[in-house]
C-alpha cells in the first residue's frame, strides 16, 4: 500500500497503457466560505482527473461538497463570501484560476459548459430557444447570425428534438421538462466544448425521460470525445452512465475507483453505506441507511470525518486526519481499508 | 380479502378550469379521469406515475382539499363527497396526510407542540398540559424526544421535520394516512429511516397508507398493492409482486425498465426499452388510450377508445394488448 | 423499538440495517447538536435589530418624542394656550426660548404639547386604518374569487381618489375637528393596509402548512388567526410603522388647512397653518414645527425599514 500525503494523482488508465492527457485536472483544490463562524473550509484537497470520452461520476449526500467543487471548476462561485484557498484547476490545458474575466467568459460556454438540474432557471423566458443558442454561438465563434442560427438548429437536432427548425422558434415555457433539458444540453454543446459538467441533470425528470437523457449524454460523450463530470446522488444513474466514480463526504473525496470495481467491492464504509441505502427494485429486504448527518464545516469531528457515523469505526479512527491512500488503481480514505471486507449488497 | 375496505374511491374525476379566452368559455382540463381504488385496513396501496399523471391530484381530491368533479369517496362506510362544513371537518380525523416538502408543510412560526397538537385541540378539545402530554407521546412514537415540543421547526433537519409531520398526521389515530411523495425530498440516508418508521407505525397502529411516489423502488418496498397512473387514468392495479414481476400494461413495463439498477454489470447488460416521445398534450387529450402514441403494441383500436379495466393474470389492467408474462418472457427480463 | 416486519427474516444481521433500526427510534437522532445556535425568534429579532444603527437612532428618537409628549405638562415652561398680546411674534429670547406666535403664546410650550396631539392623532388614524384594512385584507386574500374581486373593486375605487382630497371630503361630511380628521385619514389609509395584508395573505395561503391545517379539520377562522395572521405579521408591522409616519404628515396637512386641530389646541400642523401668514415677519414660526414633523416622519420611515430587515423569515441555517 502506498501512502501519499493526501495529494494523490488519480489515474483512469493503467500506467502500462498509452497515457492519455486528461482534459480535466484538479489538484488539491480547497474552497472556503465565509459563515457565522468565520472562514470555513468546505472543500478540502480534492483532486480529480477526467480523460477525453470519459464520464466521472461524483456522488455524495447533500452537503458533501460535490456541487461546490463543480462551481469552483467553472469559477462560478460568488466573488464575495467564498474563495479558492489552494490547489490548481486545469481544464483543456488552461489554468482556470489565472484567467481574467474576458478569457474566462471565452472559456465558459465555449470549451467548457455546464448543465444544471433546473433547466428553466438557466433559460431566459423572453427569448426563443433558437435565439438563445445562436447568441451563445455568436459570443464565442466568429460566424454570421445566419450561420449561428443554423448551428443552433443543428444542435437541437443533435440532442434529438424532433422538428428542430420549428422548435427553435419556440419559447422555453412551450417546452416540456424533458425537452427543456434537451435544449439546455443543445446549448451546452452548441460550441463543441471539450468539457461538460452536469450537476444532477436528470434529478428533476421522470424516469422514462431520464433514461432518454442519460442515453443522449452517454452517446454525446463518446461521439464528441467530451470529458464529463456527472454529479448525482442516484447510484442507479451512476451505474448506468459513468466510467469512474469519486465519492465525496464532508468536502473530501473518500473513495475513487472504476465503475465496476466500486460496485463490486467498495473500499470505504461510506460508499458501502450509500450503496446499501439504495432500495432494490426486486425482492424485499429490510432497509439500510447511514444514520446521522453530515457535519457542518465548523463542526468537523477529529480524525476521519465519517468516523462518528461509521459502524466499523475503532478508536484509532478519531486520532488524526487520514490521507487518501492509493490501492492498486483506486484509492480510499479509510484507516481499516486492508482489514474490512465491504460489499455493495449482502 | 373479504374485509370491508377502509377507503373506497369510485369513478373519481377532477377538472381544472382551462385557459380563458377573451370570448367564450374555456373547456375544463380533465386532470383525473374515472379513478377507482380501494384500500383495506392496515394495507399500503402504492400509487405510482410520472409528473402530470394526476397522482397528487387524486390525493387532494379524496382528501377534499380540492373538489372532485364526479365520483364517490367512501371512508369507513361514510360518503366523504356528500359531507359539508363541520360534518366534513369531523370526518377528516379519519384520513390524514403527510406532504412532500417538510419545510413548507410546517408553520415556521408555530411551536412543534402547536403544530402536532392542533388536531387534538380542534377535535378533542385538549388544552395546555393535557395536550402537551399527548404531543410528547406522539413525538416519542415517531422517534423524537418529548421535550422537542417547545422547539420551532427551523431547529430540525429535513428528516426530523418529516417525523413531526407524521406525528401531526397520527395525532387522531386516523384509519388512512395519505403519504404524498413523503420521502422524496429527503436524502438517501434519512429516506429509508422514514420508510422504516412508517412501516413500524403501520404495524403498531394498523393504519392504512395510500403511498404516492414516483420512486418505484420505494413503492416496491413499502406497498402491498400498487396502482399505476398515466395521464390521469389508472392503467394497472395489482399486488406488488404482480406489478413488479409480471407487469401487464406496456406502460408499467416501460416504467420499470427505465429505472436504473444500482449495479453496472446488470444495468448495462439489461435490455432496456427506452420510451420515445412524451406525455400527450393535456389541453387536447387523445380520444383513445393516452399511451398509444408511445406504445409499441398500439393498434387502431387503441387510438379509438380508452380500454376498459379487465382482469389479466391476477391484476387489473386497462389495455387491449396486455403483456403475457412468464419467467422466461421478455417483459420479465426487462423488469429485472 | 419497533418489531421488525415478519417478512424480512434476517439472520445475518447487517451493520447498516442494525444501525438503521436503531436510528428509526433514536430519540435525539439528527437533532442539531449545536445548541449555542438555538435562539428564540424574539431574541433573534432583537439581535438583528440592535445591529441596525440608523434604525436604533430612529427608535430612540421616537421614544424621546413619545416621552416629551407624555411629560409635556411638566416640561413645558409656560401654558401653551396663554395669550399675551403684548408679546406677539417675538424672536427667541431667554424668556421664550423659541419665541412667541401671533397671539403671544410660547412656541416651545406649544411644540411640546403639539407632540402629544400629533402623536395621538397619528395613532388614531393608523388604528382606524388597521381596524378597517386588516379584516377585509385577510378576508379578500384568504377567500379569493368573487369575495376578493368585490372587496378589491371598492378598495381600488377608494385608492384611485387622491388621498388628501378624499380626506377633505370626509371631513366636510363629518365636520372639522381633529378626531374627525383622523377618522378621515384612517379611511384613506385602510385601502393601503388592506393591500399589504391581502398580498401577504395570498402568499401565505399557498404554503403547504395551510393545506395541512385544512386537512386536519381545523375551522377556517382558526386557520386565519393561528397560521395566516401569525405569518403575515412581519410585513404588517412594517407597513403600520410606515403608515404612522404618513398619518402624521397628513394630520399636519389637514390641520394646516384648518380642518384638523381646532383653536386653541396646539398641533404641529395647526402651528404651521397659523404661522403661514407671518412667514416674512417671523419665519422661525414655521421652521420649528416643520423640522419636528420632518424628523418624526423620517424616524418612522427609518424604523420601518429597520423592522423589515430584522423581521426576516425564520429560515434554517445549515
Amino acid at each position: 500500500m502506498n501512502v501519499d500525503n493526501g495529494a494523490v494523482l488519480l489515474q483512469t488508465s493503467e500506467p502500462t497503457q498509452q497515457p492519455v492527457k486528461p482534459l480535466v485536472s484538479v489538484k488539491d483544490l480547497s474552497v472556503e466560505f465565509v459563515t457565522d463562524h468565520g472562514w470555513q473550509r468546505v472543500i478540502n484537497n480534492v483532486s480529480l482527473e477526467i480523460a477525453p470520452g470519459k464520464i466521472l461520476g461524483v456522488v455524495g449526500e447533500s452537503g458533501s461538497g460535490k456541487s461546490v467543487t463543480s462551481l469552483a471548476m467553472m469559477r462560478l462561485l460568488p466573488k464575495q463570501g467564498s474563495r479558492i484557498a489552494g490547489g490548481s484547476i486545469e481544464i483543456d490545458g488552461e489554468d482556470i484560476q489565472s484567467l481574467d474575466d474576458k478569457a474566462l467568459s471565452q472559456m465558459r460556454g465555449n470549451r467548457m459548459a455546464m448543465i444544471f438540474q433546473e433547466p428553466m432557471t438557466s433559460l431566459n423566458p423572453a427569448y426563443t430557444i433558437g435565439e438563445q443558442i445562436a447568441e451563445t454561438v455568436r459570443r464565442h465563434k466568429r460566424v454570421s447570425s445566419k450561420e449561428a442560427w443554423k448551428r443552433a438548429v443543428e444542435s437541437l437536432d443533435d440532442v434529438g428534438i424532433p422538428n428542430a427548425a420549428g422548435r427553435a422558434r419556440r419559447y422555453p415555457h412551450e417546452f416540456s421538462g424533458g425537452m427543456r433539458q434537451r435544449a439546455m444540453i443543445a446549448m451546452a454543446i452548441s460550441c463543441k466544448p471539450r468539457v461538460l459538467i452536469a450537476d444532477e441533470p436528470t434529478t428533476a425528470l421522470d424516469v422514462t425521460i431520464q433514461a432518454q437523457i442519460l442515453q443522449l449524454l452517454r452517446s454525446m460523450c463518446e461521439d464528441l470525445g467530451l470529458a464529463m463530470m456527472f454529479i448525482t446522488h442516484n447510484m442507479g444513474v451512476v451505474a448506468d452512465t459513468c466510467d469512474d466514480v469519486a465519492v465525496m463526504y464532508a468536502g473530501e473525496i473518500v473513495e475513487r475507483a472504476g465503475i465496476y470495481e466500486i460496485f463490486a467491492q467498495p473500499k470505504h464504509p461510506y460508499t458501502e453505506g450509500l450503496l446499501r441505502a439504495v432500495p432494490k427494485l426486486q425482492g424485499r429486504s429490510e432497509l439500510a441507511s447511514i444514520p446521522g448527518t453530515t457535519p457542518a464545516p465548523w463542526d468537523m469531528p477529529p480524525g476521519c470525518r465519517f468516523q462518528p457515523r461509521c459502524p466499523y469505526a475503532v478508536p484509532e479512527c478519531a486520532e488524526s486526519p487520514l490521507p487518501l491512500r492509493q490501492i492498486a488503481d483506486r484509492s480510499s480514505r479509510c484507516l481499516r481499508v486492508g482489514e474490512l471486507d465491504l460489499k455493495a449488497s449482502k | 380479502m373479504s374485509e370491508q375496505p377502509v377507503l373506497e374511491v369510485a369513478g373519481l374525476e377532477v377538472s381544472f378550469p382551462g385557459k380563458k379566452k377573451m370570448f367564450g368559455k374555456a373547456a375544463p382540463i380533465r386532470a383525473v379521469k374515472g379513478v377507482s381504488l380501494s384500500i383495506q385496513p392496515g394495507e399500503t396501496l402504492g400509487l405510482v406515475g410520472e409528473s402530470g399523471s394526476g397522482k397528487s391530484t387524486v390525493a387532494r381530491a379524496l382528501m377534499r382539499l380540492i373538489e372532485p368533479a364526479a365520483g364517490r369517496v367512501t371512508l369507513k362506510g361514510e360518503d366523504l363527497t356528500a359531507l359539508k362544513g363541520s360534518a366534513l371537518r369531523k370526518a377528516r380525523r379519519n384520513i390524514q396526510m403527510v406532504f412532500q416538502d417538510p419545510y413548507s408543510s410546517l408553520d415556521p412560526s408555530a411551536l412543534v407542540a402547536d403544530t402536532v397538537g392542533e388536531a387534538l385541540e380542534v377535535h378533542e378539545g385538549l388544552k395546555g398540559k393535557e395536550r402537551d402530554a399527548r404531543v410528547a407521546e406522539l413525538l416519542e412514537l415517531v422517534g423524537l424526544a418529548g421535550h422537542h415540543l417547545e422547539r420551532y421547526p427551523y431547529e430540525f433537519s429535513g428528516g426530523q421535520r418529516q417525523r413531526i409531520a407524521i406525528a401531526r398526521a397520527l395525532a387522531l389515530n386516523p384509519a388512512v394516512v395519505v403519504c404524498d411523495e413523503a420521502v422524496s425530498a429527503l436524502d438517501v440516508s434519512t429516506q429509508n429511516q422514514i420508510i422504516g418508521l412508517l412501516e413500524g407505525l403501520r404495524e403498531k397502529l394498523n393504519v392504512a397508507y395510500l403511498f404516492i411516489s414516483h420512486d418505484l423502488a420505494v413503492v416496491r418496498h413499502i406497498s402491498d398493492r400498487v396502482a399505476v397512473m398515466y395521464f390521469g387514468h389508472l392503467v394497472e392495479v395489482g399486488t406488488v409482486e404482480q406489478i413488479f414481476e409480471r407487469p401487464a400494461h406496456p406502460y408499467t413495463r416501460a416504467l420499470l425498465s427505465a429505472v436504473p439498477i444500482a449495479d453496472p454489470v446488470r444495468q448495462r447488460g439489461r435490455k432496456t426499452a427506452i420510451l420515445s416521445g412524451e406525455i400527450p398534450d393535456i389541453v387536447n387529450p387523445p380520444k383513445g388510450c393516452p399511451f398509444a402514441s408511445r406504445c409499441e403494441f398500439a393498434t387502431d383500436a387503441c387510438t379509438e377508445k380508452m380500454p376498459e379495466f379487465r382482469d389479466h393474470d391476477g391484476s387489473s389492467v386497462a389495455c387491449y394488448h396486455p403483456l403475457e408474462n412468464s419467467p422466461t418472457s421478455e417483459a420479465f427480463a426487462l423488469s429485472q | 423499538m419497533i418489531e421488525t416486519s415478519e417478512r424480512t427474516p434476517d439472520p445475518t444481521a447487517d451493520v447498516w440495517v442494525e444501525a438503521t433500526r436503531r436510528a428509526i427510534q433514536e430519540r435525539e437522532s439528527g437533532y442539531r447538536r449545536n445548541t449555542k445556535e438555538r435562539t428564540k425568534p424574539w431574541a433573534r429579532f432583537k439581535k438583528r435589530f440592535l445591529k441596525q444603527r440608523a434604525g436604533m437612532v430612529a427608535v430612540v428618537f421616537l421614544l424621546l418624542v413619545v416621552l416629551t409628549a407624555v411629560f409635556a405638562p411638566w416640561l413645558a415652561p409656560l401654558d401653551p394656550n396663554k395669550q399675551n398680546l403684548g408679546q406677539i411674534l417675538q424672536y427667541p429670547s431667554a424668556e421664550h426660548l423659541l419665541g412667541t406666535d401671533d397671539l403671544g403664546r410660547d412656541v416651545l410650550s406649544r411644540l411640546l404639547y403639539g407632540a402629544q396631539v400629533s402623536l395621538v392623532a397619528a395613532v388614531q388614524a393608523t388604528g382606524i386604518g388597521v381596524l378597517l384594512g386588516l379584516p377585509f385584507g385577510l378576508i379578500a386574500g384568504y377567500a379569493g374569487g368573487r369575495t376578493d374581486r368585490a372587496i378589491m373593486f371598492v378598495n381600488d375605487a377608494l385608492m384611485s381618489m387622491p388621498g388628501l382630497l378624499l380626506a377633505i371630503a370626509i371631513v366636510g361630511m363629518l365636520g372639522p375637528g381633529l378626531t374627525n380628521a383622523m377618522v378621515a385619514i384612517g379611511i384613506v389609509f385602510a385601502p393601503h393596509i388592506l393591500r399589504i395584508v391581502r398580498g401577504s395573505v395570498m402568499e401565505v395561503k399557498e404554503e403547504t402548512y395551510i393545506e395541512a391545517s385544512r386537512s386536519l379539520g381545523t375551522p377556517t377562522s382558526r386557520i386565519i388567526v393561528d397560521h395566516v395572521l401569525r405569518n403575515v405579521r412581519s410585513p404588517f408591522i412594517v407597513g403600520v410603522s410606515l403608515m404612522t409616519g404618513r398619518a402624521m404628515l397628513n394630520e399636519a396637512s389637514l390641520s394646516f388647512l384648518g380642518m384638523g386641530a381646532q383653536y386653541p389646541d396646539a398641533s404641529w400642523g395647526a402651528m404651521l397653518g397659523r404661522a403661514f401668514p407671518y412667514v416674512d415677519r417671523a419665519p422661525f414660526l414655521i421652521i420649528y414645527p416643520g423640522i419636528a414633523i420632518a424628523l418624526v416622519v423620517l424616524a418612522f420611515n427609518i424604523a420601518g425599514d429597520a423592522l423589515r430587515d430584522s423581521l426576516g423569515r425564520e429560515t434554517r441555517k445549515s
